[in-house]
């Protein structure tokens, strides 16, 4: 039995543009449960992102609520959401943020140092996620000593470290080259098969749709296909999968 | 701990991260702090240089007159003679801060010559102890506290010898080895007087005294009044002058206690021209320090705004991770304060290594305000002064970061995160 991780009831989310109002997201439902591997894809300004950002409790709704866990986030004050992230959340970003004066053991510790955890046991964790991203190798070295692919990856372990209930991605292989995507993309696939760790990327790449469990296609702040074990051919526009 | 030594360690390399940018706040707060410590160490040389000759010349650590005398002895100085002499000497040298007293009677008379005759400030002193007094030499004064510009100082010897201030022994127009006569009221009423030799002048820091001052020796000055062996005051001086509140406190606990009835006037209580002067260097000196801590304040929040905006979408990255608004706040304001200590530290270092530098050279000053000695001034730093320049650097430093640090943690993350 799969139990629900995150839930978006009616979620409205409207932008204010000097005397212009957008609404990016328009009364949209979205349940996800554990072991899920969903792909957002869309084109650009569909509303993929800040449907990331409120599912990732960085923003709040102008309408509707998001459930993390069970847990109503609306109403949350600033430190209760960042505890709620810091604790059932991972985040991976698409220019990848990390620290740049920190090497990439040290980036993947750096969640942990918040969390109730010994020297030897966040060791031991931050070991664990750069031996589950194969990077154990690169562990000493900056991020500027690392390609765009292993960056990606510390990130990867790096939002994995605490054991979230769920990680959220924003377009991770837009900055990459077509091999580190896939490298980044298979390490994603082999955490959700090996772990069960449920992922949300969005992207609008069609070359690393088929490593989803499920793809939603969004446009204009709507969901049009939320197809669970859907083929990436089916949504793919024929002229890209072509 | 654990949260806080990696935030230390986080925030240390951050420091480092625009190195041209920390090097010239640095600089700032280096050239900031170390030219504070030299504009306070001069005050602080001024300060110690007006004291140490106002001490020496004129009052002494402290003045023990009998009770009553320092409020209404001007106007009636025999009836406040100290008639148990030799007990209070005893209970003041008694003290192991006491290095030794210089006995004084003061008194008014008329000086005259063949063609004018001028009111006098006549003082009677122990003329081995007053040297010892007024010869006291400081390595940055060009003299004594007491200078003996012409002639020679007192002779013991001499009971119609007497030395007279610069600007008295000009109205009188005399020279070294003119005589003169000097009358005065005896206690008990007849006028009586003497003719005296002038056998040098004087110069002190206070010019009102160099015009109306004579010195004479104590024994020829008690037989003028007709007062047998008593005498005004006894001029204490102790080892330092910082002992003289304690020993204050002490001595008074000692008069109280052996009921010698006496009475303790400190150096400060008398120096109304030093505490006027100082509270103008005092203000002199904040106003530099508000200054400087206004240079420091606008240039360092400066550079923490620039850092920040630079540094937008980490603070958006640390957010989404979880990082609360505090912690935000305290790696800002952590880094600032390694900017500060360190920035501060240095431009103590500086600060000491100039200070001595000019020292060794001494810097030329006109006489102060109420003085014609001149003298030479030195940068006098103290632990006080370190610690002052310190605390600026650093609260100016703290007090640039805290808006910048404020408004970073309460960024909205979803705007940091996509700040490019």
């Amino acid at each position: 039995m799969r139990e629900t991780i995150i839930q978006a009831n009616d979620v409205v989310k409207e932008y204010k543009m000097g005397k212009v109002t957008v609404m990016a997201l328009k009364k949209l439902n979205m349940t996800i449960t554990s072991g899920e591997m969903l792909c957002i894809m869309g084109p650009s300004g569909s509303g993929k992102s800040t449907l990331l950002n409120l599912l990732g409790l960085l923003d709040i709704p102008t309408a509707g609520e998001v459930l993390l866990h069970g847990i109503p986030t609306h109403h949350l004050t600033y430190a209760k959401a960042a505890k709620l992230r810091s604790q059932y959340l991972g985040f991976i970003f698409q220019s990848f943020n990390l620290f740049p004066m920190l090497n990439a053991f040290e980036n993947v510790e750096y969640p942990l140092l918040f969390l109730p955890l010994s020297k030897q046991e966040r060791r031991d964790r931050v070991w664990e996620a750069l031996s589950d991203v194969q990077l154990r190798e690169v562990a000493l070295h900056r991020p500027d000593e690392l390609s765009g692919g292993q960056r990606q990856r510390v990130a990867i372990a790096r939002a994995l470290v605490t054991h979230p209930l769920l990680i959220l991605a924003d377009e991770p292989t837009a900055n990459l080259d077509s091999e580190s995507a896939e490298a980044v993309m298979a390490a994603m696939h082999r955490l959700n098969k090996a772990r069960h760790t449920t992922f949300i990327f969005s992207t609008h790449d069609p070359r690393v749709m088929h490593h989803a469990t499920r793809i939603t296609r969004l446009s204009d702040g709507v969901i049009h296909h939320d197809n669970l074990q859907a083929t990436v051919t089916d949504l793919v526009p024929k002229r890209l999968s072509k | 701990m654990t949260i806080f030594k990696q935030l230390l360690r986080i925030s240390s390399q951050n420091v480092f991260r625009n190195k041209r940018r920390t090097v010239l706040t640095l600089l700032i707060l280096m050239l900031g702090s170390a030219g504070l410590m030299l504009v306070s160490g001069f005050f602080e040389g001024i300060h110690d240089s007006f004291r140490e000759q106002y001490i020496h010349s004129q009052t002494g650590h402290l003045t023990i007159n009998a009770v009553g005398y320092y409020a209404k002895g001007a106007s009636a100085p025999y009836d406040y003679l100290m008639k148990n002499r030799a007990e209070v000497e005893r209970t003041i040298l008694a003290n192991p801060h006491a290095l030794y007293t210089v006995p004084v009677v003061k008194f008014g008379g008329m000086a005259s010559t063949d063609k004018t005759n001028v009111a006098v400030l006549a003082l009677g002193v122990d003329a081995v102890g007053e040297q010892k007094m007024g010869g006291h030499k400081y390595s940055h004064y060009k003299g004594g506290a007491t200078n003996i510009v012409a002639g020679q100082a007192l002779d013991p010897n001499d009971p119609y010898g007497v030395i007279l201030g610069q600007g008295l022994m000009n109205a009188l127009g005399l020279k070294v080895g003119d005589s003169f006569y000097f009358i005065t009221t005896r206690q008990a009423g007849a006028i009586d007087g003497a003719q005296y030799t002038v056998r040098g002048a004087f110069q002190t820091i206070l010019k009102e005294f160099d015009d109306r001052g004579m010195k004479m020796n104590i024994g020829s000055a008690q037989k003028l009044m007709g007062i047998g062996d008593q005498v005004h005051s006894l001029l204490v001086m102790l080892d330092k002058t910082q002992s003289t509140d304690s020993v204050r406190d002490q001595l008074q606990q000692a008069f109280r206690t052996n009921k010698s009835g006496a009475e303790i006037i400190t150096w400060l209580e008398q120096g109304h021209m030093y505490r006027h002067g100082s509270a103008l260097f005092n203000k002199i000196e904040t106003t530099v320090q508000l200054i400087i801590a206004i240079v420091f304040i606008f240039s360092i929040a400066n550079t923490i705004n620039m850092a920040i905006f630079e540094r937008m979408r980490e603070f958006g990255t640390m957010m989404a991770i979880g990082n609360s608004r505090l912690t935000i706040f305290s790696v800002i304001f952590t880094e600032a304060a390694l900017i500060g200590v360190i920035g501060a530290g240095l431009g103590i270092g500086i600060g000491l290594l100039a200070g001595d530098l000019i020292s060794s050279f001494g810097i030329g000053m006109p006489p102060l305000p109420g003085s014609t000695v001149g003298y030479i001034a030195l940068i006098l730093i103290n632990p006080v002064i370190c610690a002052k320049v310190f605390l600026l650097a650093l609260g100016s430093t703290l007090f640039a970061a805290l808006v910048p640090a404020w408004r970073a943690s309460h960024l909205e993350i979803v705007h940091a995160l996509g700040y490019v």
